[in-house]
C-alpha cells in the first residue's frame, strides 16, 4: 500500500497532462468511430493506430490505445441497438435486447444504457485492478486448456437459454455452428472441411461469422421490406418504424434498478478478461446468460429489456481492464487488441512481467487511473453522441437497406482485405437467411461458434 | 413477387431430412481426415464426428415428431400451435438481391470500389424510391464516404478504380 501511495501523485501528474487528457479524449472518439464500423472491432483500430504511438511519449501512447480500445467496445453496440449490426463482435448479445427496445421506438434509453453501463464496468474493473492486480494475474495464470475447455462447455450452456418454441431447432442451430467452428486446421494435426481451398486453411474468421448470421439476416429483410408506393404485400416480419415513445429516457432511478446488474456483468467481465484467450465477446455472453439466470422475468429476455443490454455492456467493457491484467504483470496477451498493448508498452523499452509492477513506478498506476478517466470521457461522449445517432432508426427502411448491405460488404472486405471472406459473407449470411426463414435462429449458431473456437 | 408458400410441417420434414442426410455426408467425409499424429491421440475426425452425430440425433427426433404430430392430427388430433402454418419465401426478390450483391462483388474486385459502391447504391436506391436524383445523390455522397473513411482513414486496400490512393493533398 505504501508503494500505491508513493506512486499515485506522480501517477495523477500524468493523467493531469493536457496532452495525456487530449490523448484519451481523441482515443475515446476515435475508438467509438471504429467501433461503429462492422468488420473494425478493437484489435482492428489498435493495429491500425499503433503507428501513431510512435511519436507519443510511453504513458500517452498506452492511454491513447486504452481508450481506442474501451471506445471500441462501446461503438460496436450503437449499430448493434440501431440497425441490429454489432459493429465489434462483443456487440452481439445487445442486440437481443438493444435492437427490440430501438424497434420499440426506445432508441435513447437503449443508447444510454449501454453507455453508462459500459462505463460503470470499466470503473468497476480498473477500481479492482488496482486494489487486486497481482492476484487476479496469479489466478489467470492457473488457467490451462483443461479450465479453458471447461469455461467453453460453461458458455455452451447458453444455448439452454434460447430454447424457444422449437427445442429440436435450437440444438439443430447449436450443432450447425459447433460444426462451423470445426473448419480449418486441427489442433489434432490436419485440416477439416477446407475444399483444399487455402482461404478456408485458417477457418471462418469469427467477425465475417458474426456480421453473417446477425447483420446479413436483418440486411436482407430491410431489402426485402417492400415499399409502400410499389403497392406489394409488405413481408410479415416488416420492419417498423416508431415514433419515439414517453419512456424513452433513461434516469436515475432506472440507473439504480440496474446496479446489480452491472455489478454482476462488470464482475465477470473483469474475471473473464484476467483469463487468457475468451476476450470480450465470450464475457458478454456468459453475462447475457448469467443475468437471465438470475432474473425473476426471464422470459421477458429478448424483448428489449434494460438488463438484456446492461449485463452483456457493463461486462465487455469491464474485460478492458480485466485483460490488462495477465498483460501486464505476466506479459500474456489474451486477445489480439491486448497484444497490440503490448507491442505499444514493448516499443517503448517498457518489459511487461512481473517487475513491471515493482520497478515501473508511477506508469501503471496511470494506466488505471487513465482508464478510469477514459471511462468519464466516455460517458460524456457517448451520452452527446445519442443525438447524433438516433435519427439512424429512423431512416427508411427503403434507403437504409442498400447501406447497410453496402458496409457489411465493405466491412467484411476491410477485416483483412480478402474478397475471399465477402464471399464467405455471402453465402454465410443467405444460408442463414434461410435459417431463420425455416424456424432456426442464428442466435444459437454464433454463440456456439464463438464458444467452439475456445473448445 | 414471386412467393414461395411452404406448409410449415412440410417444410420441418424436408428441413430435418437435409441437415441428416447432411450429418451422414459429412461424417462418411471425416474418415478421410488426417490420422493422429501420435497414437492413442484423437485425429482431426474427432470432433466433427461427436458433432456429427448429435446433428443427426436432434434430426432423427424433429422427424419422428414431426410424423407422429402428422398422424395423430390425421386420426383427429387437434393440431399443435403453428404446426401447420405457411412459410412464405419471397423468392423472387431475395433472388434479385443475391444476383446484385454478386454482381457488386465481382464488379468491386474485378473494375474497382468507385463503380461498385456506386452502381450498387445507385440502383438499388432507384429501384426502391423511383426518385433518380436521390439515388445520385446517395450514391455518390455513399462512395465518398467509403473512399474518404475506408481507403483514406483507415488504409483499407480496396481495389481502386480511378481514385488515388495516396492523394497529393495528404
Amino acid at each position: 500500500m505504501e508503494g500505491f501511495f508513493d506512486n499515485a501523485i506522480p501517477a495523477l501528474g500524468l493523467i493531469a497532462d493536457p496532452v495525456n487528457l487530449a490523448l484519451i479524449v481523441t482515443g475515446v472518439v476515435l475508438g467509438v468511430v471504429f467501433g461503429v464500423l462492422p468488420g473494425f472491432g478493437g484489435a482492428q483500430a489498435l493495429a491500425l493506430l499503433f503507428p501513431f504511438t510512435f511519436a507519443m511519449e510511453p504513458a500517452g501512447a498506452i492511454m491513447f490505445m486504452v481508450s481506442v480500445y474501451s471506445g471500441a467496445e462501446y461503438g460496436g453496440s450503437i449499430p448493434a441497438i440501431l440497425i441490429r449490426t454489432p459493429g465489434t463482435t462483443a456487440a452481439i448479445m445487445t442486440v437481443l435486447d438493444g435492437a427490440p427496445m430501438a424497434k420499440q421506438g426506445r432508441p435513447r434509453r437503449a443508447l444510454m444504457i449501454s453507455v453508462v453501463s459500459g462505463v460503470c464496468g470499466g470503473l468497476i474493473s480498473s477500481l479492482i485492478f488496482i486494489v487486486a492486480a497481482t492476484g487476479l494475474a496469479w489466478v489467470g495464470l492457473q488457467f490451462g486448456p483443461p479450465e479453458l475447455f471447461a469455461v467453453g462447455v460453461f458458455g455452451l450452456a447458453i444455448i439452454g437459454s434460447f430454447v424457444g418454441k422449437d427445442p429440436t431447432k435450437t440444438f439443430i442451430g447449436a450443432a450447425i455452428g459447433l460444426l462451423l467452428a470445426t473448419i480449418g486446421s486441427s489442433q489434432f494435426s490436419g485440416m477439416r472441411f477446407v475444399f483444399d481451398q487455402p482461404w478456408l486453411f485458417d477457418g471462418i474468421p469469427l467477425i465475417v461469422m458474426i456480421i453473417a448470421m446477425l447483420a446479413a439476416p436483418e440486411a436482407f429483410k430491410l431489402m426485402l421490406n417492400r415499399p409502400a408506393s410499389a403497392g406489394a404485400a409488405a413481408e410479415e416480419d416488416e420492419v417498423v418504424q416508431l415514433a419515439a415513445r414517453p419512456d424513452d429516457r433513461f434516469g436515475f432511478a432506472d440507473f439504480r434498478k440496474l446496479i446489480p446488474t452491472i455489478l454482476r456483468g462488470s464482475l465477470l467481465g473483469t474475471a473473464v478478461g484476467a483469463l487468457p484467450g475468451p476476450g470480450p465477446t465470450v464475457a458478454a455472453v456468459i453475462a447475457y446468460n448469467e443475468e437471465k439466470r438470475w432474473s425473476k422475468t426471464p422470459e421477458k429476455f429478448g424483448t428489449g429489456i434494460d438488463e438484456g443490454i446492461s449485463a452483456p455492456e457493463a461486462s465487455n467493457n469491464a474485460v478492458v481492464a480485466g485483460a490488462m491484467v495477465p498483460a501486464l504483470a505476466l506479459g500474456i496477451p489474451g486477445s489480439g487488441a491486448i497484444a497490440v498493448l503490448l507491442g505499444v508498452l514493448i516499443s517503448k523499452g517498457i518489459v511487461p512481467g512481473p517487475s513491471l509492477f515493482s520497478e515501473g513506478g508511477p506508469l501503471v498506476l496511470a494506466i488505471f487511473l487513465g482508464l478510469i478517466v477514459c471511462n468519464i470521457v466516455l460517458l460524456a461522449v457517448g451520452t452527446l453522441g445519442v443525438r447524433a445517432f438516433v435519427p439512424l432508426a429512423n431512416l427508411p427502411a427503403s434507403i437504409l437497406g442498400p447501406f447497410v448491405l453496402a458496409l457489411l460488404v465493405i466491412g467484411t472486405y476491410a477485416f483483412d482485405n480478402s474478397i475471399a471472406h465477402v464471399l464467405m459473407f455471402l453465402v454465410l449470411g443467405t444460408f442463414a437467411y434461410l435459417l431463420e426463414r425455416f424456424g432456426i435462429s442464428t442466435l444459437p449458431v454464433i454463440l456456439v461458434f464463438v464458444m467452439g473456437l475456445i473448445i | 413477387m414471386t412467393d414461395i408458400i411452404f406448409r410449415k410441417a412440410k417444410a420441418d420434414r424436408v428441413l430435418f431430412s437435409f441437415f441428416l442426410l447432411l450429418a451422414i455426408a459429412a461424417f462418411a467425409w471425416t474418415f478421410t481426415f488426417p490420422p493422429p499424429a501420435l497414437r492413442g491421440y484423437p485425429g482431426a475426425g474427432l470432433f466433427p464426428q461427436l458433432i456429427l452425430i448429435g446433428l443427426a440425433l436432434f434430426c432423427i427426433a424433429g422427424l419422428v415428431r414431426n410424423i407422429r404430430t402428422t398422424r395423430a392430427i390425421a386420426n383427429s388430433a387437434a393440431a399443435p400451435k403453428d404446426f401447420d402454418a405457411d412459410i412464405r419465401l419471397a423468392a423472387s426478390p431475395l433472388a434479385t438481391i443475391l444476383v446484385g450483391l454478386t454482381l457488386f462483388i465481382a464488379v468491386l474486385q474485378f473494375a474497382g470500389m468507385e463503380p461498385a459502391v456506386f452502381l450498387y447504391l445507385g440502383i438499388t436506391l432507384y429501384m426502391r424510391t423511383r426518385r433518380a436524383l436521390l439515388a445520385l445523390i446517395s450514391a455518390v455522397l455513399g462512395t465518398t464516404a467509403v473512399y474518404f473513411i475506408f481507403v483514406q482513414a483507415l488504409g483499407v486496400h480496396l481495389p481502386l478504380l480511378f481514385l488515388p490512393r495516396y492523394p497529393g493533398w495528404w
